[in-house]
């Protein structure tokens, strides 16, 4: 079986800031229309990137039959991967326990005041 | 999108970016942020038509950055759907807004604008979309909002149940997404960072729920018939920012 392989910048095909989770689904389907079997991703220029992206990339990363090597993360690219990896408890930035609702009327009071 | 709500979007990014208080014409939005009003110094009616006229331009182009002798502000005007258009709108704010040093360090802001920018596109289904940035002397001021399908009738999909604003905001900010369990950690790790890193002065409204948040002081409101027609998030911010580890936060 022949092995085709070949290099891609991902911002080249994107861009230097990797943001939304649709674009993942671009950067996929480029490779595969690339008709090759094995491709290294070269995220050298990549300056930064979402929460969001990262996530659907590793989700999309595992669904590919391609073989998919990576190199030149920066890092805080790894960091962010590593991060999305070991998630496994949400926090919530809110004092659950101390919020106090208020209606339209006492904030319009509390601006009266 | 109705003409009276098209307003509403357009006063609350000029209300935010300006700090301009229009009381008259601004009377909804007066009555959400009432907090932050009184804190505002900057912003006249010039600096309103400044906004304004920033604002329209980016509808026109997609970006309008002004610069002047004490700040500068931008305005991003986002496409409903064409991913060149919206990657290059923000790979030129970015570029934009330069050294990253002054804004938490290194990937904050990134962080927290890719976030919101992207919830958007995968939640809002909106008309218009903005994404507005204003510094002036220390003055940091960041704003996100659309007038797309509101928190709580995207949360609605996965828990018919919620019935408010208000609850639905709470839930989102405990991680709770539309979309399935692994995700509905953008918002809240953004809010977070913003939080407890930037030490940001924060207000979310959506629908008929608003939530003002400042260090270790928060509220929540019902906005009963003063609904917000979307979801508008504002951070007010003090520079220079100290460096900000967002992998503290997320």
């Amino acid at each position: 079986m022949t092995i085709f392989k070949k290099k891609i910048r991902v911002d080249a095909i994107l861009s230097q800031h990797l943001v939304f989770r649709d674009a993942v689904s671009d950067l996929f389907d480029y490779i595969k229309n690339m008709n090759v079997t094995k491709v290294v991703l070269d995220f050298s220029h990549v300056k930064s990137i979402s929460r969001s992206f990262a996530q659907e990339y590793l989700h999309q990363l595992d669904k590919q039959s391609i073989k998919i090597k990576e190199v030149n993360m920066s890092l805080q690219l790894k960091k962010m991967f590593r991060s999305v990896k070991k998630a496994h408890r949400k926090s919530s930035p809110l004092n659950l326990n101390d919020i106090k609702e208020l209606s339209i009327q006492d904030i319009i009071k509390q601006k009266n005041d | 999108m109705n003409e009276e709500d098209s307003k509403r979007l357009l006063k609350g990014l000029i209300t935010g970016l300006s700090g301009n208080i229009d009381v008259e014409n601004n009377k909804n939005l007066d009555n959400i942020l009432p907090f932050w009003y009184k804190n505002k110094l900057i912003g006249n009616f010039e600096k309103n038509d400044l906004i304004r006229e920033c604002i329209l331009k980016a509808d026109q182009n997609g970006y309008h950055v002004y610069n002047y002798n004490r700040g500068f502000v931008i305005v991003v005007s986002f496409p409903k759907n064409e991913m060149k258009i919206r990657t290059h709108l923000l790979d030129r704010f970015f570029e934009s807004i330069g050294d990253e040093n002054n804004y938490g360090g290194k990937n904050a802001l990134q962080y927290l604008v890719s976030e919101l920018v992207d919830n958007i596109y995968q939640h809002s289904h909106f008309s218009h979309a903005y994404l507005g940035v204003e510094q002036f002397d220390d003055f940091f001021y960041v704003c996100v909002c659309d007038d797309g399908v509101t928190i709580r009738e995207s949360l609605r999909k996965v828990q018919p149940n919620i019935k408010t604003g208000r609850d639905a905001l709470l839930k989102a900010l405990q991680g709770v997404s539309s979309k399935n369990k692994e995700r509905g950690w953008g918002l809240s790790s953004v809010i977070n960072i913003a939080r407890n890193g930037y030490h940001a002065e924060i207000l979310v409204a959506s629908s008929d729920g608003a939530l003002w948040m400042k260090d270790d002081s928060q509220k929540i409101f019902n906005l009963e018939d003063e609904s917000y027609p979307g979801t508008l998030l504002e951070f007010h911010m003090t520079l220079p920012l100290k460096e900000v580890d967002i992998y503290d936060y997320i």
